[in-house]
């Protein structure tokens, strides 16, 4: 118990440091270290310095040559209703055990030709292009015809089974 | 020429059996299967025509349901 | 790679086909590898429908599983109450079942310290102790205190074993620190328990008020629902009446600043004004509305063995819009810190006949001394609107647990109550639920048992000698903490807690029992808008870990009431469940069909002829109005199913601050934890988001003592003290005179310095009132 308490005034004197220049945060992390599991919304990278998170990531601002991330759902203003900052540095309250699913590597092709599936849920991302079209997401394949636009007229979305997704 | 998309449920166990037969019939491709469940594409000269092909795989022996996924006939007019 | 029109058709239908196969439809029970890799994102991974276990919104989820494990939640975009939006309490859920310290084996307290042993040991030994207590000191002498977190289930097989069985009423359950006062509002007003709205007037409202709700944080997927209307509605409005900033207020379109206890005077002016106007509806008030008055200058609760019962007078309708007139404006102003005209705006908008309006709160109405009052005075103004029972125009009381309707408040699991709405002191309600239960009338106490702060109280007396916990954990959220804790500690009493992990509550423990939760078993949960929702078990619980349901059966039946509960192994949820629900057919409660819930997204009671009930005592929906009327109130029977508006005056509360204690503290929680933080303390990035108890503190109250941002400071009252950091413009802000500390964390227990005063006629403490001193340390 005594340990606990003692971690966690550790955790806070961090938080209270949490002023690393900007750069120690921008572009640092792989995708999936920001997700819980694979279906889970990333967390935030970097201090919350104002709330007005659609400031930067509406329209994808460049901030020492980082580009923000464009949120697919600008319309769901409450962000943190599920984004939260959370800091790596602050000690655990207890150990957890959890390992989540991990995001799919590859989509799948019904024909060796044909368009790929789309290998995740598309509910909430809805925009494909904010992700499927920005070089800063590196880890997101990048479609070769942005120009096309209506991308669900051909990829369409791989359920893992019907009553998930559909009546 | 209309084209179209068709989910094929197989009788558990015949699924290679409808395969071939589907094969066999004019304009008809199974492009995947997934256990029991074929994917079908058809082509046929006209919608009547189109409407036939896929009223000749459900009484086809084996099939346990058919259902049409995608159907387009005006862009491969124009195409 | 170039293809001709025809290959890009014959593509689209072959990739729109295949992502038509309906493989949900096949077996997938069998672990069936149906789905080879190529089509499934992960053959493995199953998913199946649950509520969310957190909060009274009762999200729906879909719970991936996979080598029986959850590893993943995904929000389910077919229940109608979130449509696939989840907040980030919901979809951290796969981790509370994981923390390393996860209680698996049952612990029994020898020589101080909690040494393993099994489940025969555990059982017989509760059973013993209890059988022993009751024929020693009585069926009074025994206690049970469970949770608006129990199913379904858990609640209805506690009650029957306390009240079919020992002849106690002492089951009670820490939604009478939450939702007590919703309950006795309710059935003042309309007679029976729960709303008449439901969650489709979110899509309908034109104004939505907020009495001391911070939606934001607490019911962000509701909040969401606001929003979008908000977003697609450009003239809604949202007005945000508070004692403290939150983010709330950031999309409110008035923030009404009010002092604690004023929401009393504000209400009474509001319905002062309606009527001096004459804007009230003279038809509905004249057809469904009677007025009454109780008695006034009730006390407080302070004192053990409190007791209190009102005495309604009827009035007339002239009398009642006299007792208002000293409610004016200026005096509402006075009371409550807000101008007169702004509190004249936020009038117009009950008494403007074209605003559809839906009033909102959840804690800031219910944890009041006058909780039960200010229910009814908010209900008064919907009442004599006529703004009630349509669409879009309802008064919604928003609950804070997954099943305190559900299970608290439908199955009866307190002190005075019996499923459906039935009470003990009843002798009709004895006799129908003796019926059901087949058991001699005579087993039924008619003397109700303890309330939550008594049981506690006559715990530390030593009335009480054993108490059996279940899903809750009192020794963090019991005000005026420090008192009950020395009397859970003392010497002959036995403390049985059911718990997933080690909490200040099993620290005190006698014997600890591991419980299986939320998808380690098959269960029923109903949230805020009468909505049940079923699940089935997806997952083994860890080691030993048995549902609180069955630890209930065992120590049962080893008492000697095997007859009570001959339920099979594998199938008493369902068993459990169709009992309970022969209480509420024909009720006005009905439940469907086992069936019905394990098919449906969740119903809405009554559910009659399989049909559920969006809105209440309104004959378009309703199948229990009467014939030929259009609004009925129809569990009201005293008053001829006439709703009653009751003149309920401001009274101050017990403590207020002084020149010693010059602060009001306000407890709550946080958007990242749950309750207590047993569970999303676990969580890493939840813990991490939130980490500690704060106190929040207006700037420039802080800048008056010297404080300065992230200082820790001691916060005491004249019950105990707590050091915190402080915090100066985070995500709430405090009026001026007035902290905010949440309550979630166990290390710094903020309600070691909180009031168990209570609201007489509901009996719910008042977590938002008591006054506390902010003292600097001293420099060493």
């Amino acid at each position: 118990m005594r340990t606990a308490i003692f971690l966690s005034t550790v955790g806070l004197l961090l938080v209270a440091c949490d002023q690393r220049p900007e750069s120690e945060y921008y572009g640092k992390y792989r995708r999936a270290e920001l997700r819980y599991y694979a279906y889970a919304p990333p967390l935030i990278p970097h201090p919350v310095l104002n709330r007005e998170c659609l400031d930067c990531h509406e329209r994808g601002l460049v901030v020492q040559g980082f580009k923000a991330p464009v949120t697919p759902h600008p319309e769901l203003a409450n962000c943190e209703q599920c984004h939260v900052r959370a800091d790596e540095r602050i000690p655990l309250f207890r150990a957890n055990r959890f390992v989540g699913v991990s995001e799919p590597t590859a989509a799948v092709r019904p024909q060796p030709e044909g368009p790929p599936l789309i290998p995740h849920r598309v509910f909430m991302r809805e925009k494909c292009l904010v992700c499927h079209a920005d070089p800063s997401r590196r880890e997101v394949t990048q479609t070769t015809h942005p120009e096309r636009l209506n991308c669900l007229q051909c990829h369409v979305e791989q359920r893992v089974q019907a009553a998930l997704f559909q009546p | 020429m209309p084209i179209s998309g068709i989910a094929v449920m197989a009788a558990e166990g015949q699924a290679e059996s409808v395969k071939q037969a589907i094969e066999a019939q004019p304009g008809m491709d199974v492009v995947s299967q997934v256990g029991d469940y074929l994917v079908v594409v058809l082509e046929a000269p006209s919608p009547a025509a189109c409407k036939a092909g896929f009223e000749r795989i459900l009484a086809l022996p084996g099939v346990a349901s058919a259902e049409v996924a995608y159907y387009d006939e005006q862009d491969v007019r124009q195409g | 790679m170039r293809f001709t029109r025809r290959e890009f058709i014959r593509h689209l239908a072959a990739a729109a086909t295949y992502a038509s196969l309906p493989v949900g439809l096949m077996d997938c029970s069998k672990g069936s590898s149906a789905f080879p890799e190529a089509v499934s994102l992960d053959p493995k991974l199953k998913w199946d429908k649950a509520p969310c276990r957190f909060c009274g919104t009762g999200c729906g989820v879909m719970v991936g599983v996979k080598d029986g494990k959850v590893v993943a939640v995904a929000g389910d975009q077919l229940n109608p109450v979130n449509k696939g939006l989840l907040c980030i309490k919901g979809y951290s859920l796969p981790g509370i079942l994981y923390g390393e310290d996860r209680l698996t084996r049952p612990l029994i307290r020898s020589n101080g310290a909690l040494k393993e042993a099994t489940w025969d040991e555990a059982l017989n030994l509760v059973a013993a102790r209890f059988k022993e207590t009751v024929e020693k000191h009585g069926p009074e002498a025994v206690a049970m205190y469970g949770s608006g977190q129990w199913a379904i289930s858990d609640g209805y097989a506690a009650l029957k074993w306390f009240k079919a069985g020992i002849g106690s009423n002492n089951v009670e359950a820490n939604a009478r620190l939450c939702m007590a006062s919703a309950v006795t509002g309710f059935i003042t007003t309309f007679g029976a328990d729960e709303p008449m709205g439901c969650y489709d007037d979110f899509e309908k409202a034109d104004a939505f008020v907020l009495w001391g709700n911070n939606m934001a944080e607490m019911h962000p997927v509701l909040f969401s629902r606001i929003l979008e209307r908000k977003r697609t509605a450009s003239w809604v409005r949202i007005i945000d009446l508070a004692t403290r900033r939150t983010p709330t207020t950031e999309w409110a379109d008035m923030h009404l600043s009010m002092a604690p206890q004023s929401d009393l005077a504000l209400a009474n002016a509001i319905a002062r004004f309606i009527i001096n106007t004459r804007r009230y509806d003279r038809d509905f008030v004249s057809r469904h509305v009677v007025f009454r008055r109780g008695k006034e200058n009730i006390g407080y609760g302070l004192e053990d063995k409190f007791s209190f019962r009102d005495q309604p007078r009827p009035m007339s309708f002239d009398e009642y819009a006299q007792y208002v007139q000293r409610y004016t404006l200026e005096y509402a102003e006075k009371v409550s810190g807000i101008p007169a005209g702004r509190i004249k705006q936020l009038a117009e908008i009950y008494a403007d006949k074209f605003t559809k309006v839906v009033s909102l709160w959840c804690m800031g109405m219910n944890q009041h001394n006058r909780g039960t009052w200010i229910n009814n005075l908010v209900y008064n103004l919907h009442l004599l609107t006529g703004k009630i029972c349509k669409p879009g125009n309802n008064p919604l009381s928003l609950t804070g647990q997954p099943s305190a309707c559900g299970t608290v408040r439908e199955v009866g699991t307190l002190a005075h109550r019996l499923p459906a709405d039935m009470v003990v002191t009843n002798p009709e309600h004895r006799k129908k639920a003796a019926e059901i239960w087949g058991v001699p009338v005579e087993r039924i106490n008619p003397k109700p048992g303890y309330n939550t702060v008594e049981m506690f109280r006559a715990l530390d007396r030593g009335d009480i000698k054993a108490i059996w916990i279940q899903t809750t954990n009192p020794m963090v959220s019991m005000p005026n903490l420090n008192r009950y804790r020395t009397g859970a500690e003392k010497q002959d009493r036995f403390v049985v807690v059911s718990e997933v992990y080690p909490t200040p509550t099993t620290e005190v423990a006698d014997v600890v029992l591991p419980s299986a939760m939320w998808v380690e078993r098959e269960g029923f949960f109903g949230n805020t808008e009468r909505r049940t929702q079923h699940w089935f078990k997806m997952v083994e619980p860890p080691g030993e870990a048995r549902p609180d349901v069955w630890q209930t059966i065992q120590v049962a039946r080893r008492m000697g009431y095997a007859d009570l509960f001959p339920y099979g192994d594998e199938t008493y949820e369902r068993e459990l469940f169709e009992e309970y629900r022969r209480f509420t057919l024909g009720t006005g409660h009905d439940l469907g069909t086992y069936e019905q819930y394990v098919a449906a997204r969740g119903l809405r009671w009554p559910v009659v002829n399989g049909r559920e009930t969006p809105y209440r005592y309104t004959a378009r929906f309703d199948p229990y109005v009467s014939e030929g009327k259009d609004i009925e109130f129809y569990a009201k029977k005293d008053t001829g199913g006439r709703a009653v508006i009751w003149a309920r005056p401001y009274e101050p509360p017990p403590e207020v601050p002084d020149d010693e204690y010059p602060f009001w503290l306000t407890t709550g929680r946080v958007l990242e934890h749950w309750h207590t933080g047993s569970m999303t303390r676990r969580i890493p990035h939840l813990h991490r988001a939130v980490p500690e108890a704060y106190v929040e503190i207006h700037p420039d109250d802080a800048a008056e003592l010297g404080i300065q941002d992230g200082e820790t400071v001691r916060v005491r009252s004249r019950r105990g003290s707590v050091e915190l950091k402080v915090v100066l413009n985070g995500k709430g802000k405090p009026r001026r005179g007035s902290v905010f500390v949440p309550f979630f964390d166990e290390n710094k227990l903020i309600n070691e310095v909180t009031l168990d005063s209570y609201c007489p006629i509901s009996k719910e403490p008042d977590y938002k009132k008591c006054a506390v001193k902010i003292e600097k340390r001293m420099a060493s």
